[in-house]
């Protein structure tokens, strides 16, 4: 489509987006750039508008991708016609040399994220699939665009975009009305509105230009290099990478300012783009890691319930490719072809430098933005994220030839190309390819799920004393806040009186749960087995109907029990119950609202029984509860 | 052929009958989504629509009938441009429906399976989104969606392209359409940044008048007893809808802004607080587009205001279970310097 894109140059405002792309430009080695921002905020006509000012192409990996076709894979008509067996080219290979841009890059399957991330890594492509071995260089300044509301990012493909810059709305009034302004004048007359703006396009074109030029003379000061060091170790930064880009960064800016030399300044405000996104708070240990990229993988694994098969491709006439190791992460390969010699940064925290002045590095650091990580890090196991499901619902992610039950779902791209190369031999109806059983592949979906959380709610007549109530369901409606943005299910469940009462059948309307819980009435004994009981109840059933569900009690009580529901103790009854729900291996979490002076620790006993996470209700703000569900504390007893 | 109910024999819900004309003369506008209970018309009011189409010009045997008018041409069609072989059809434009089951191959298009085992070609397969081009998108019950396929539907009628790189088919082909979603939100939400792409939103209700009600079910039994001489009835009134639309989407273009109007828009943004820009442009499109169907030569304040709620609601920071809409009671505060 010859599309007149909005001119990169009338863009108001945003001076660092427009900054992070243009260094990215002056400099492709770099490595790209994250714009995190809210909706709305034209991250995404910035980026595409590049294009006027580059010979880069911008290329774009649409959502949708499969992985075959962002690697690359077997022409099946080359191989019908020709009888040969073709490597075609997939986007990476459109994307060497050019700017490879994701928009909602955290919207971007796992399965694809891996590939990327390998690729960025290696700077080449490397197949080894359905019986081809193909090999090509991919070099690409990677640009993300995305909200961080959305979704969080692995902290391998965090560090793949070289800059990072935080996007917000224009709060000016003036400034406002300019976007609005030329924005209308655009899409009243695109031609018009992009040939008033072609001459200042023209300039920035140039100046990016002499900058390129200019870069090429310029070698950073040792001086440079060993502050920039300093900058990183400060920062807390992860990865040797972030020192070189953050020189690179830095030298660019120096070149696009016309300079011959790094100043302190320019390292100061690339660090700014550099630093943040890498970050790390006081290092923890990364629990279970998502399995290492794996790009050459034939085939996604069989289904779970299905015992590992050895595949036909790996049988396939063909020699097996050669086994090949993926080059190890290192700089060198990153960067285009012929990167300059650098030299190892400097080894661990030595050698201070004399003229760096402390407080200014104080102020440097204070001036980062508070650790974006808290908002782009993907942290647990991810699996509140995606998952392969065993359903036709969710995107076509890979494909296998093993599919158990779902014999209908067929992947025709991956059947043809399992087909093509033996259609010499085979015998011919009025088709052009012939097709046999020991050919079909079928499709692996993949589709977002959220986890299914039955609140379990305490309204006994204890409940209403000291405003036990009113936090219980401040509590709850922080949480439901959550499961609003994940798209969590949930259910509701009651209990007072003489037991207990679903006020909400799993659903994935918050909003009903918010408006049940609103008007939920206290009072009578407190039947806490029978609150439990249904709780597990509710899940069970909803576990048989769909079996990938993600579920989770979250349990509201002040623990004084008094209404028993198998015997005559209340509080055994509980305990029973909540063993019930550690055995089916349902993660849980109590909040204790109890605040008496002389406590009688029930609720604690129920949750050390049910293996749940435990805490008091003072202790928690909504914040924090928010956080405790997202860090997937709560998910950890799931394993994998 | 069933007869559809006629758009303007529809008792009431005048927001939502106002969002979707909007959006009938300015295809900009981003789409509408109307929320309500069961049982309010919102099917009615969509389906309607297709009586309200007019007829273009489009290029012959095209699955995407480009229209060579507005500029925006597949491959196939340009280069018959080129080579000065392209031909012209009527063609009426539709209301496409696009059900909650679909598959994402349905919907983004896929390789063709009878090309590629008969003739061992890779063919495109033109899905949803083709038929939806320069049509009506209608996804009722679009809460129900799937995730993805709700991120690629919002995603295309962004961009006004389809880019398909799956199956073995690399492939873009324009995709400009106008979404119109329908939803209950007692079964499930929208995520907000879903929200934020429509570029209408209108929460309708029951009409709960008494003499608007017993008018809705007289309407109702009269069409159902003679669909044919119902909608005959209503025949004039529709036409001189029709006819109305038509002028204003001739009168769109131009539609002059004050400079007022610019600050008005800006300043209601910053004042509620709404995240990026795109409530105020929708704001001020969606102004102009209201003026073009009143037939004012210029868009006032007063109908800035009118089309405030159904753009600024869905766009405001707040706990997503507050009930109070948020919007300002007094504008003229709002926009007082
Ligand atoms: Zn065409």
């Amino acid at each position: 489509m010859t599309e007149l894109r909005y001119p990169f140059a009338a863009v108001v405002g945003q001076e660092r987006v427009k900054k992070a792309l243009i260094l990215n430009l002056i400099d492709p080695r770099i490595g790209g750039v994250l714009l995190c921002g809210e909706k709305g905020t034209a991250k995404s006509t910035v980026v595409r508008g590049l294009a006027a000012l580059t010979r880069q192409r911008v290329v774009e990996l649409p959502l949708n991708v499969t992985e075959d076709m962002l690697v690359g894979s077997v022409d099946f008509e080359k191989a019908v016609r020709e009888g040969v067996r073709a490597f075609s080219g997939g986007v990476l290979e459109r994307a060497d040399g050019q700017l490879l841009y994701v928009d909602e890059v955290n919207l971007l399957p796992d399965s694809i994220v891996s590939v990327l991330i390998c690729a960025a890594a290696a700077g080449e492509n490397l197949v080894e699939r359905e019986g081809v071995s193909y090999r090509h260089s991919c070099r690409f300044a990677l640009v993300g665009t995305m909200n961080p509301e959305e979704g969080k990012l692995r902290p391998q493909f965090l560090d793949r975009f070289g800059l990072y810059v935080e996007v917000a709305g224009e709060k000016d009034v003036e400034k406002r009305c300019e976007i609005l302004r030329r924005r209308l004048a655009y899409e009243r007359d695109p031609a018009a509105f992009c040939r008033s703006w072609q001459e200042e396009s023209g300039r920035l074109a140039e100046r990016i230009r002499r900058a390129q030029a200019l870069l090429r003379e310029l070698v950073p000061e040792e001086g440079v290099r060993r502050l920039a060091s300093e900058y990183v170790l400060r920062a807390g930064c992860e990865g040797n990478r972030c020192e070189l880009v953050l020189v690179r960064a830095a030298a660019a800016n120096a070149a696009w300012e016309g300079r011959k030399s790094v100043t302190k300044e320019d390292l100061k405000e690339a660090a700014l783009f550099v630093l943040p996104h890498r970050q790390r708070e006081a290092r923890e240990p990364e629990p279970e890691r998502e399995e290492p990229p794996q790009q050459e993988q034939k085939e996604a694994p069989p289904d779970k319930t299905e015992e590992p098969q050895v595949s036909p491709e790996t049988q396939a006439p063909e020699e097996p490719g050669p086994e090949r190791e993926l080059p190890a992460d290192t700089e060198g390969n990153a960067g285009d072809g012929a990167p300059p010699p650098e030299e190892p940064p400097p080894e661990g925290g030595t050698a201070p430098e004399e003229e760096m002045v402390e407080g200014e590095e104080v102020s440097l650091l204070s001036i980062l933005p508070s650790l974006p990580q808290d908002r782009l890090l993907r942290r647990g196991s991810g699996r509140r994220n995606k998952t392969r499901s065993g359903t036709d619902k969710g995107r076509y992610a890979a494909f296998t030839a093993h599919p158990g039950p779902r014999q209908h779902d067929l992947a025709l791209d991956a059947t043809l190309r399992a087909a093509a190369p033996y259609q010499k031999q085979r015998e011919h109806t009025d088709c052009a390819v012939a097709i046999r059983p020991d050919d079909l592949r079928f499709k692996v979906r993949e589709s977002h799920v959220g986890a299914t959380i039955v609140f379990a709610v305490d309204a006994s007549g204890s409940m209403g004393a000291q405003k036990r109530m009113k936090a219980a369901k401040e509590a709850v409606l922080s949480m439901l806040l959550d499961s609003y943005q994940k798209r969590d299910r949930i259910g509701l469940v009651a209990f007072r009186r003489e037991g207990a009462q679903t006020l909400l059948d799993i659903t994935s309307s918050v909003e009903l749960a918010q408006r049940k819980l609103q008007a939920l009435p206290t009072g009578g004994r407190t039947p806490l087995a029978a609150g439990l009981y249904r709780a597990w109840e509710l899940l069970r059933a909803r576990r048989l109907k769909d079996p990938e569900m993600l579920p989770m009690v979250v349990l509201v009580t002040d623990g004084r029990a008094n209404r028993p529901l198998w015997t005559d103790d209340a509080v055994a009854d509980a305990l029973r119950a909540a063993e019930l729900i550690r055995r089916d291996g349902i993660p849980a979490m109590v909040i204790d609202t109890e605040r008496d002076f002389i406590s009688l620790h029930i609720a604690a006993q129920v949750a050390g029984a049910m293996n749940a996470d435990y805490c008091k209700v003072d202790e928690l703000r909504g914040d924090q509860l928010r956080a405790i569900v997202k860090s997937g504390t709560l998910l950890g007893g799931l394993g994998d | 052929m069933e007869r559809i109910y006629p758009f303007t024999a529809i008792v009431g819900q005048e927001q939502m009958k106002l969002a979707l004309i909007l959006n009938l003369i300015n295809p900009a506008l981003g789409g509408v989504l109307i929320r309500g209970e069961k049982g309010t018309a919102k099917s009615t009011a969509v389906r309607g629509l297709t009586e309200l189409l007019e007829e273009v010009q489009v290029s012959e045997g095209c699955p995407f009938h480009c229209r060579p008018d507005r500029g925006e041409l597949c491959a196939d069609c340009r280069e018959k441009q080129e080579k000065g072989t392209l031909r012209t059809v009527p063609y009426t434009r539709r209301v496409v429906e696009l059900p909650v089951s679909s598959t994402e191959d349905r919907v983004v298009g896929s390789l063709s399976m009878e090309q590629a085992i008969k003739k061992g070609e890779k063919v495109f397969e033109p899905g949803l989104l083709a038929q939806a081009n320069g049509n009506i998108l209608y996804v009722d019950e679009v809460n129900l969606l799937d995730d993805h396929i709700v991120d690629v539907l919002l995603d295309s009628a962004a961009m006004g392209v389809n880019t398909v790189e799956r199956e073995g088919v690399s492939y873009s082909h324009p995709a400009r359409f106008v979404l119109v979603g329908t939803m209950n939100p007692e079964e499930g939400d929208l995520r907000p940044q879903l929200l934020d792409r429509f570029g209408l939103v209108v929460e309708i209700r029951g009409e709960q008048d008494i003499s608007l009600r017993s008018e809705l079910i007289r309407r109702r039994l009269a069409y159902e007893a003679d669909p044919e001489g119902f909608c005959r009835s209503w025949e004039p009134e529709q036409a001189a809808l029709r006819e109305k639309v038509r002028l204003a989407q001739a009168k769109l273009g131009e539609v002059t802004i004050p400079d007022s109007l610019y600050r008005d828009a800006a300043r209601i943004g910053v004042a509620l607080q709404v995240d990026g820009h795109r409530s105020d442009i929708t704001l001020l499109k969606a102004a102009c587009t209201l003026a073009a169907f009143e037939g004012t030569g210029e868009a006032s304040r007063e109908q800035l205001i009118r089309v405030a709620p159904m753009v600024l609601t869905h766009r405001m920071r707040r706990m997503p279970f507050d009930t109070a809409t948020g919007l300002p009671e007094d504008w003229e505060s709002v926009l007082h310097d």
